[in-house]
């Protein structure tokens, strides 16, 4: 029965699945600041507790319709996410480093790192960080220099 | 006879070379935006949204009509050279302007879809011109309870309009009414659903919303099929004239300008709808176009009368979409949202305060839209109508790499805070995987933005009420929106449209093979 159910479950079913449980955890929170009427009058969490109750329905609705569809009819699957999952990991990255290292040196390795992901042809590693730095001095001069917007600088230089 | 000389003074306004080149430099992003598949007028506005802080209120709004326009308009480039829509607004131009790209008449396809945006562009601005600055009295009328019926109308057609699945968008409209509810209450001094983290206290900031749902989730879309590059047919490019974009006299005449102006006011009105947007504009205008031609035989095959009625609807529909944005706060369509961030982060507010007392501050961005596409469409495009083409030649890894540092820099000078980058990739994660599952994002923007109002005025209006929900039933403004939602529920749902999208399509397919 399980793995008869393992097979039924496609992507989207599994989306109404973090969507239900996102849901759940969005009412006890809001179960917790209070209750949604008090005293006749409505309270701080009348609405969202009606926004959750609609969204309950639609997802138990969307979960049933793709149950009944095979993978094929959704039309989508996780099966080639390697390369967003790489490029968040390197956005991840590149937030918890920005600060820390200054823009200009962060933004290089970015830009490379995502160069190197999105390139449709190999390229030389030197062509990859020549063009990484111009592009990070391009942004800078627009946010610095046109719209005078301070960027973090390792060291007060880059 | 004050809205007049406003107006007048807006384009005065705009005619300041200062000013004016900031429609010229936004309709060069917007046509560079539309003409790659994959980057909209809306990503555009979305990344050049952080730069508003320090620049000219007048100024971004002038950029940001250059860029709207543009965006819409060069969609149809791709979409009649390599049969991609550059937006999905130029979806039906692909089914006509990509056979003709295949008979060597590219060119003229792409010169009937310039002329035919710029004619629905004018129309469209014109309507927008002398339909906003009068809407101001109506909107005064609405009062506490008419203004949540009226939001609840918005949220309703949002979410009908998605008619491939209307419970996808429902969910996608309530996830954005939720996370607009973290952090500090409306009405009260106290934080809500920060799920024991303090710093969900500052809430969720609108351009982390807007960036993460348009720019980084379009990165996860782009990463995912990185493989996949679009190629152009460069020897079928290198016979085009400038002269041959210009569309003959005789086609025009054929097509007929009760046509375009049809299409116009199909664009216009459908651009009024909240949540519509151009893609339907199009639909709507090509299938209306295709059911009173006399030449329907040549629908599928490459009929310039199908590239006139969708590109003139979904231009027209750019005025269409700012009227109930700038009247209201309702945005007709994703660039609208994104623009109505442009008002926001700026300290505008946009309703009839905005249109009465700042009028000043919005009537150059009206004549930068009717000047973008009677002017600096056709001319850019005979001018550089074969630079255009190849845009979509250019390198992948440069062009993301390049959006990605823009967005995510862009994030961080909103706020100088990490925690919003973090915000704003989280939202980029959200939006790739409901994008993956066919639900609509520009409803998860809608429901963020007119998620607050809609609890202000409801929980307002109870009040008025002392709890009691009759008070909705009691006034004409409110009974009036109420009803229109009915009438709605029942034209988009009980009573669906003849034909839908994918049944034209395939009916198109069939009769060209």
């Amino acid at each position: 029965m399980f793995r008869n159910l393992k097979k039924k479950l496609n992507d989207s079913n599994f989306l109404c699945i973090i969507l239900f449980i996102w849901n759940t955890l969005y009412v006890i929170e809001a179960l917790r600041i209070g209750p949604p009427i008090k005293k006749g009058r409505v309270g701080v969490t009348f609405f969202p507790l009606l926004i959750s109750i609609i969204l309950y329905i639609a997802i138990i609705y969307v979960f049933f319709i793709s149950f009944n569809k095979s993978k094929k009819d959704i039309g989508s699957d996780l099966s080639r996410i390697n390369r967003p999952i790489l490029v968040v990991i390197i956005t991840i990255i590149y937030i918890a480093v920005f600060k820390v290292i200054g823009y200009m040196l962060s933004s290089i390795l970015y830009i490379f790192a995502l160069i190197s992901v999105f390139e449709t042809k190999k390229r030389n590693i030197l062509i990859k960080i020549f063009y990484a730095f111009i592009i990070a001095v391009l942004i800078y001069l627009l946010y610095e220099k046109i719209f005078l917007i301070r960027l973090p600088k390792l060291g007060e230089i880059l | 006879m004050g809205n007049i000389s406003g107006i007048i003074q807006g384009f005065i306004t705009f005619f300041n070379p200062l000013v004016g080149i900031y429609a010229i430099i936004g309709f060069f992003i917007g046509a560079f935006f539309g003409a790659v598949p994959g980057l909209t007028s809306c990503l555009a506005i979305a990344l050049i949204l952080p730069m508003t802080y320090s620049m000219n209120i007048t100024n971004s709004l002038v950029m940001c009509m250059g860029i709207y326009m543009a965006g819409i308009y060069a969609g149809s480039i791709t979409a009649i050279t390599i049969n991609i829509p550059g937006a999905p607004s130029a979806m039906m131009t692909a089914i006509e302007g990509n056979p003709l790209m295949k008979k060597g008449k590219g060119a003229k396809a792409l010169g009937h879809a310039a002329f035919g945006s710029m004619i629905g562009g004018t129309i469209g601005s014109l309507l927008l011109i002398m339909i906003a600055p009068y809407s101001v009295q109506l909107a005064l009328m609405v009062k506490t309870p008419g203004k949540f019926s009226l939001i609840l109308f918005a949220l309703v057609v949002i979410i009908l309009i998605q008619r491939k699945s209307i419970a996808k968008g429902a969910i996608a409209t309530l996830l954005g009414i939720m996370f607009a509810t973290i952090g500090i209450d409306l009405m009260k001094p106290m934080a809500r659903f920060t799920f024991g983290i303090d710093i969900l206290v500052q809430g969720i900031d609108l351009m982390s919303v807007i960036i993460g749902t348009f720019a980084i989730s379009e990165l996860l879309i782009q990463a995912e099929n990185s493989e996949k590059e679009a190629m152009i047919n460069e020897d079928g490019l290198k016979r085009i004239k400038r002269t041959d974009f210009i569309p003959r006299k005789k086609e025009i005449k054929e097509i007929g300008l009760l046509k375009y102006l049809k299409s116009s006011l199909i664009g216009f009105f459908i651009g009024v709808l909240p949540g519509a947007g151009g893609s339907m504009a199009a639909f709507v205008s090509y299938a209306e176009a295709m059911r009173s031609s006399k030449n329907q035989d040549e629908y599928g095959k490459g009929s310039l009368e199908g590239i006139a009625a969708a590109e003139t609807a979904n231009n027209a529909m750019c005025g269409g979409a700012l009227v109930p944005m700038l009247i209201f706060g309702i945005p007709g369509d994703a660039t609208t949202a994104v623009l109505l961030g442009v008002l926001i982060i700026n300290g505008l507010q946009p309703g009839p305060q905005l249109m009465s007392k700042q009028f000043h501050l919005v009537a150059p961005m009206f004549a930068a839209l009717l000047v973008s596409a009677l002017i600096i469409l056709p001319v850019t495009f005979y001018l550089l109508g074969p630079y255009f083409i190849r845009i979509v030649s250019i390198d992948r890894g440069i062009l993301y790499a390049s959006i990605a540092t823009v967005a995510i820099v862009g994030s961080f000078v909103s706020s100088f805070s990490i925690f919003q980058m973090m915000i704003t990739l989280i939202f980029g994660i959200v939006a790739y995987f409901l994008r993956k599952q066919n639900y609509p994002t520009v409803s998860l923007l809608l429901g963020f933005i007119l998620g607050p109002m809609a609890e202000d005025y409801l929980r307002r209006a109870l009040s008025l009420g002392h709890g009691n929900p009759m008070i909705f039933l009691k006034s004409p403004d409110s009974i009036f929106f109420l009803i229109l939602t009915v009438v709605f529920y029942y034209f988009l749902v009980i009573k669906k449209p003849m034909i839908t999208k994918e049944e034209l399509t395939q009916k198109n397919k069939m009769l060209s093979n």
